[in-house]
């Protein structure tokens, strides 16, 4: 009898950790995706980053005429010296939609795209949020409705930029999701 | 049983190290993400600080320059900059060089500033004037730098005249001046080199005091010196009737007359004797300075239109008016105007000019930034 009750106690003891283990195993290889994603899209956000600072802290830089053609939430376009070679160029930043970007099983990303000199596409940045914000010398935001006017671009000072990206499948149950956000003041302007 | 157990449990612990190892190189490289990122910001930091503060040593020292590389700390990283005089866009600017290094990420920024940031735009020689211009009798105009005192200063001054129509050199007038470096004494007739007539000026002659000493982009919308004037500093004062004002005079002296005859915008026969920056002007540009009998001024005058001086300025002189009321004749007696950018430059000191319009350098611009690359 006593063997009998070793057996069934060590089959129940040993199924008890047996199940302890795989759903260790089954947690560490979420967090690991989640991590490993996480972590794919923290560089990518980086490089965006990068490339937006660069462009925007030049607005303005060695160009002769307005600076600022379109400011818009989701748009901008500019002018400015970008290569430091005496040419002005174009700089452009503008979204798609969700709908026609279809390279991601995400259904909320869609591409935030870069040209220089109508170059398409400096640059293609799949997000899920891009905004901007402007504000004149005194810290004050702009409406975007004035923003239609050159000379209400014109008092643009400082820009504030947010950019959110999820991953570009589901991990899980939801997207890993990273943002940044910075409020830059591009010094020739 | 014991063996299948055993083998779970390596399994299962080979699996966790595997994991967690891969985690730990995830969640370092996510650290080396934002330890880079930060330090990038701190090294922009620190190059555009350190570029701040050379513009505020330039600006207390114009001629203050750099051109070794020298390495600095700043914060918790090091700034290797330089400071020289550079040609860019086709202007003559001070370059400003730093490159910024923090935890080994290097940030290089580099600004450019004007360099006669603390001069009026609208100076370009000893007199400056929107019309005609006649010397008669002795008067001597001399574009050659002087000091306040009026002691000479070899090799930096400027034109005896620079007019945007006609110079006639009359009587024993004598006109001197410095051009690229060499001084020329004053002589009859002067030398072409420092007369400069039917000249243009890029986008239409100064028509109001603001404009002269550079404009909004200079920090001088249109008021400033009225309100300047009006605020009273270090004597400054703002009368509408010549007969109100009191000498010597300092500051910014501001006299706006009106009136549609003429004698009612005269102001004639006086003592200008005082200095910083005096101005007889109004909207019409019509306001006429006659008769400088006696006196000596140190600084700036900016007239619609002046007539027959006979005492001394030391500084500069422009005249606004297109349409000269007597003759275009500036002198016709003993006067002299001496080109002093000493007297200028302390005239603008006087009612913190330098400080409020182009203090660079934590808060207020006193350099006129033209490119900032970063």
């Amino acid at each position: 009898m006593s063997d009998w009750l070793d057996v069934v106690g060590s089959i129940v003891i040993g199924g008890i950790v047996i199940l302890i283990f795989a759903n260790l195993n089954l947690s560490i290889s979420v967090s690991a995706s989640e991590n490993l994603y996480s972590g794919i899209m923290q560089r990518g956000l980086t490089s965006a980053a990068d490339l937006i600072e660069y462009d925007i802290y030049k607005i303005g830089y060695r160009n002769p005429g307005n600076n600022i053609e379109i400011a818009d939430s989701n748009e901008i376009k500019f002018y400015c010296d970008i290569d430091n070679d005496g040419v002005s160029e174009e700089i452009h930043y503008f979204l798609g939609d969700a709908e026609s970007f279809t390279e991601t099983s995400n259904p909320n990303d869609f591409l935030l795209t870069r040209e220089k000199d109508e170059e398409i596409p400096a640059a293609s940045i799949p997000v899920v949020d891009f905004k901007l914000t402007y504000f004149d010398s005194l810290g004050q935001k702009i409406d975007y409705t004035l923003l239609s006017s050159q000379s209400e671009r014109d008092k643009i000072k400082t820009l504030r930029i947010r950019m959110k990206c999820e991953s570009a499948d589901m991990i899980g149950d939801h997207y890993e999701a990273v943002e940044w956000e910075k409020t830059i003041r591009p010094k020739n302007i | 049983m014991s063996r299948f157990i055993l083998i779970i449990v390596l399994g299962g612990y080979i699996t966790y190290s595997i994991t967690s190892m891969t985690q730990n190189k995830n969640v370092t490289q996510a650290t080396e993400n934002s330890v880079n990122s930060y330090s990038q910001t701190k090294a922009r930091n620190i190059a555009n600080s350190t570029i701040q503060m050379l513009m505020s040593k330039v600006a207390d020292n114009e001629s203050w320059r750099q051109t070794t590389p020298v390495t600095m700390q700043v914060f918790d990283g090091s700034a290797e900059y330089t400071v020289s005089d550079a040609n860019f866009n086709g202007e003559n600017l001070i370059k400003y060089s730093v490159t910024a290094n923090v935890y080994g990420t290097t940030k290089q920024v580099t600004a450019y500033s004007g360099e006669r940031s603390l001069f009026p735009g609208g100076i370009r020689g000893a007199i400056t004037a929107n019309n005609p211009v006649d010397t008669k009798g002795n008067i001597t105009i001399d574009g050659r730098n002087h000091t306040v005192d009026g002691t000479l200063v070899n090799g930096s001054g400027s034109y005896s005249i620079w007019g945007s129509s006609t110079i006639s050199q009359n009587g024993n007038s004598k006109y001197g001046g410095t051009y690229d470096g060499s001084d020329y004494a004053p002589t009859k007739p002067g030398d072409p080199n420092i007369i400069s007539e039917n000249q243009i000026w890029p986008g239409g002659f100064p028509d109001s005091p603001d404009k002269v000493m550079g404009g909004e982009d200079k920090g001088f919308s249109e008021g400033t010196l009225l309100d300047i004037a009006n605020s009273g500093v270090n004597g400054s004062q703002y009368v509408t009737d010549p007969d109100d004002l009191n000498g010597p005079f300092s500051g910014v002296t501001y006299l706006e007359m009106s009136g549609s005859k003429e004698k009612d915008r005269t102001w004639q026969s006086m003592d200008i004797t005082g200095s910083g920056i005096l101005i007889i002007h109004n909207s019409s540009t019509n306001s006429i300075m006659k008769n400088i009998n006696s006196g000596t001024f140190k600084g700036l005058i900016i007239v619609d239109d002046m007539v027959h001086i006979h005492a001394d300025i030391i500084g500069a002189v422009v005249i606004l008016t297109s349409s000269p009321s007597s003759g275009n004749c500036v002198g016709n007696g003993n006067g002299n105007v001496l080109y002093s950018s000493e007297a200028v430059k302390d005239a603008m000191k006087q009612v913190g000019l330098q400080t409020s319009s182009f203090n660079f350098g934590f808060g207020k611009n006193r350099l006129n930034v033209k490119y900032w690359f970063e």
